[in-house]
């Protein structure tokens, strides 16, 4: 599996990063906000197998990268998990009508991660 | 401020400490209120700002030892002195207590990026003239902390 990360919180992305090591991911490549993110899935051809993405970041949110990503027909089916503090409600609707694959909020344990992950992937 | 906005900030901080380092930290002492202009006890201060259906802003204060641990759990690492990753999962940790604390508030509440501060004597000030109440808490090690919040529905 190739996995992008996107977050602004640098600890975060390790830590993310130790629960992937736990699965199947043989590359990691990371962003830290969303214009960064766009850039480099754009370099590798949009070719991962998922997308882990923060919504409360610097230079372009993740609501922002969200809707950017399902405007780019490469990126149209491309699984997005948003990973983020944001607990509202109305904001999880938001995100998956925006065309999120699944929400992870934060805090979570390993478990959480790799489960919703799991869902994602339908393994 | 409201009283009823404090408890949801302590839910936060406990679900939050427990989820992501392994401890639960309890409140240590009664509620305390300030008026704007008074000086931090501590020396690592996160802050993070609220708009939306409320106006304010909270913050996260202790010792910078105890920031160093707390922290180190939170990465699954050692940090001995203040550095890039106690400042960023600092703030990482306020981010994540504030946005479980928002959506437990009424109506939308949008949360600014967090900023980090290290240095003692710091002066608190807020952009209105809502009092601070400052929640002190500790972790099971001893170390202790406040969340400190002004807050006024708009």
């Amino acid at each position: 599996m190739k996995v992008m990360l996107i977050d602004d919180s640098s600890t975060m992305r390790k830590i993310q990063k130790r629960v992937l090591t736990t699965m199947d991911v043989t590359e990691i490549v990371e962003a830290g906000d969303g214009k960064e993110g766009l850039e480099k899935l754009k370099e590798h051809n949009y070719d991962f197998t998922f997308v882990l993405c923060d919504i409360n970041m610097p230079e372009m949110n993740g609501m922002e990268t969200l809707r950017a990503l399902r405007q780019i027909p490469e990126a149209k089916d491309l699984p997005i998990i948003m990973c983020t503090s944001v607990a509202e409600k109305g904001q999880v609707m938001e995100a998956i009508k925006a065309g999120a694959t699944n929400y992870l909020v934060k805090p979570f344990q390993p478990e959480d991660l790799q489960a919703k992950i799991k869902a994602v992937l339908g393994t | 401020m409201k009283i009823e906005f404090v408890n949801p900030f302590i839910e936060g901080t406990v679900s939050t400490y427990q989820m992501m380092c392994g401890v639960e930290p309890v409140r240590d002492g009664d509620l305390e209120l300030k008026t704007e202009g008074f000086i931090d006890n501590y020396d690592l201060i996160g802050v993070i700002g609220l708009s939306g259906a409320v106006r304010g802003a909270v913050l996260m204060t202790m010792e910078t030892k105890t920031g160093c641990e707390i922290i180190g759990a939170f990465l699954g690492e050692t940090i001995t002195e203040v550095n890039a990753d106690l400042m960023d999962g600092f703030g990482e940790v306020i981010n994540i207590i504030a946005g479980a604390a928002a959506a437990k508030l009424e109506g939308k509440v949008d949360l600014a990026l967090p900023t980090v501060v290290v240095g003692k004597g710091q002066q608190i000030h807020a952009k209105h003239s809502t009092p601070w109440i400052i929640i002190p808490m500790k972790f099971p090690n001893g170390g202790k902390f406040n969340i400190e919040i002004t807050m006024e529905e708009v």
